[in-house]
């Protein structure tokens, strides 16, 4: 292995920490003369020499950004001030959390309906009946097809001039209902199929109907596969519930975006996102535990 | 197709539906024919099965013999002809073919337990749910045909944890917990570890002992000899030879199975 590939870290190490500017030159320059070593010889190393070219980028922009702050004090103070207002910050609070936990309720809610609508959905898309099949078909592919802000205004607007009079919320849960059903229908679907076809024969072979056998033998084993994708699915749907705030659904992006209209603030929009990663980043977390579990006992 | 309903409708009444008796084939194969799109899988099998006869089939891969097992319990649909059980006909669009499979159990190559229930609930699921029994009985009888087979203490054990010679005889257990009346085994030992295949023989060895009605399709030459009543040879789709195994591997009648037999018995 090339020695100039571990210099390349040290330096990168280094020009993270005591030496900025000269570091993370050295680190860039070491990491060339390393690669072209490496590429004649043995390809050892490799990681080394990106690990090394990597912190030494991040030296050289770090300094630079260190240089612009010191130019330029007051832009930094509008920055902070603008994203970060602790005042504007704290006065938000309140009303995101309100706002919050509506977004919640309605992407619990809807998630309740969606597993229970795409199920089904997935059941014809694999039924023996073409008909069935098709309708299915037909469903899932006109709904992925379509934006999802369009879905909520074509339900919600829509419908009230049929004489449908949804509320806002109920509007939000059939609208995300019938988008989200079709791709977690996909989801399902994919699940399904993933069984042996030996199971069903067998289920079958002992006299179950179809209906028995799905019930008893392949779904309790389909879903079990499908909960991470599905879960992902659900965190997709916990963001997309600001959508709903186009029709007037006072959840908390509406929430944010009102009190930015009077601070003239980008702060509440950031306190907003706060309040997501703060759900998101976990549940992001947990999905892929669980992936490495059902990896694991597979 | 016209023409099959009026055939089966026929055979059905010289039959007599639901007339079956112990002197009467409780399997019978009428010029029964299976293509797979254009692969003809199966050319018009005649086959009659009597009650408590175990029936061995053999072949070469590709003959067709588990294509004509699975027509027997209908996971594979005829194309042409029919398959009486006790006496219904199950390719008849009348007939309940859910009836007929309580009455028809199947043991598969590849085991296929249901992986995320115990073995003894891989025992009990269809008594219960097809059978509606309550659960105590329904694990009465599923711990007493695990004791059966030898797994008495593997009740409670998922069948990832279990051998694959353990995992086929939970699923013997399995398809005898619905009370048949015939026993269908496709290649059961076809993908176990050399040293697991006896204890699978043994339990279908006993199971024969008790008069269990049997069609086996298995490449094992000696429990053919052993524990067969008849054996049959097929190939391309037909059956070519039927007869006592003793005879038919001493003295084959047909060219093709002198050439099977002198190619498999050659090594043994």
């Amino acid at each position: 292995m090339s020695p100039w590939a571990k210099a390349s870290l040290i330096m990168g190490i280094l020009g993270l920490t005591v030496m900025p500017l000269i570091g993370g030159i050295l680190a860039i320059v070491f990491a060339r003369k390393a690669r072209k070593q490496i590429l004649t010889t043995d390809f050892e190393g490799m990681g080394l020499v990106t690990a090394g070219r990597t912190l030494g980028i991040i030296s050289l922009v770090l300094v630079a950004l260190g240089v612009y702050v010191v130019l330029n004090k007051e832009g930094l103070k509008d920055f902070i001030h603008e994203f970060f207002d602790w005042g504007t910050l704290k006065f938000s609070f309140p009303r995101l959390a309100r706002g919050f936990l509506v977004t919640l309720e309605l992407a619990f809610v809807s998630e309740i309906f969606i597993l229970i609508f795409g199920l089904l959905i997935a059941l014809l898309r694999i039924s023996r009946v073409k008909f069935f099949r098709f309708v299915a078909a037909v469903y899932i592919d006109v709904v992925r097809g379509l934006p999802l802000i369009l879905q909520i205004f074509i339900i919600y607007f829509g419908l009230s001039y049929l004489g449908f009079n949804f509320s806002r919320f109920v509007a939000g849960v059939v609208a995300l209902t019938v988008c989200y059903a079709a791709y977690e229908a996909e989801i399902f679907r994919a699940g399904i199929e993933s069984i042996h076809k030996g199971q069903m024969e067998a289920a079958r072979s002992l006299g179950m109907t179809y209906l028995q056998s799905m019930r008893f033998v392949i779904l309790p084993q389909a879903v079990r596969r499908v909960i991470p994708p599905l879960s992902n699915e659900f965190i997709m749907l916990t963001k997309d519930t600001a959508l709903v705030a186009f029709i007037g659904l006072s959840e908390i992006f509406l929430a944010g975006k009102e009190i930015m209209g009077k601070k003239f603030l980008v702060a509440p929009l950031v306190g907003v996102g706060f309040f997501f990663l703060l759900v998101t980043i976990p549940a992001m977390r947990l999905v892929q535990y669980m992936e490495k579990r059902l990896a694991r006992t597979d | 197709m016209p023409e099959q309903t009026e055939n089966s409708a026929q055979a059905a009444g010289e039959k007599g539906v639901g007339g079956w008796s112990p002197d009467t084939p409780i399997v019978s194969i009428v010029n029964l024919h299976k293509k797979f799109g254009d692969v003809e899988a199966l050319k018009g099998i005649d086959l009659d099965v009597m009650p408590k006869q175990v029936v061995v089939v053999v072949g070469p891969s590709g003959s067709g013999k588990s294509t004509m097992l699975r027509c027997i319990n209908g996971l594979e649909n005829a194309t042409r002809g029919n398959v009486f059980i006790e006496g219904t006909d199950i390719t008849h669009k009348a007939t309940d073919i859910n009836k007929v499979r309580e009455k028809v159990g199947m043991v598969f190559q590849s085991f296929n337990l249901f992986p995320h229930l115990t073995a003894l609930k891989n025992v009990t699921l269809a008594p219960l749910k097809v059978k509606g029994i309550d659960q105590d009985e329904a694990s009465g009888k599923g711990r007493a045909l695990l004791e059966k087979v030898g797994l008495s203490d593997k009740a409670d054990a998922y069948p990832a944890h279990l051998s694959g010679g353990q995992q086929q005889r939970v699923s013997i257990a399995r398809a005898l917990a619905m009370d048949p009346d015939i026993m269908l085994f496709d290649e059961v030992t076809s993908a176990l570890d050399p040293e697991l295949v006896s204890e699978v023989l043994d339990t279908m060895k006993d199971l024969a002992r008790e008069g269990m009605t049997m069609v086996v399709v298995t490449h094992e030459m000696g429990f053919a000899k052993e524990v067969g009543s008849r054996l049959i040879f097929m190939d391309e789709g037909v059956v070519v030879e039927d007869g006592d195994p003793e005879q038919v591997f001493t003295d084959p009648q047909h060219p093709r199975t002198q050439e099977f037999f002198s190619k498999i018995l050659s090594h043994i």
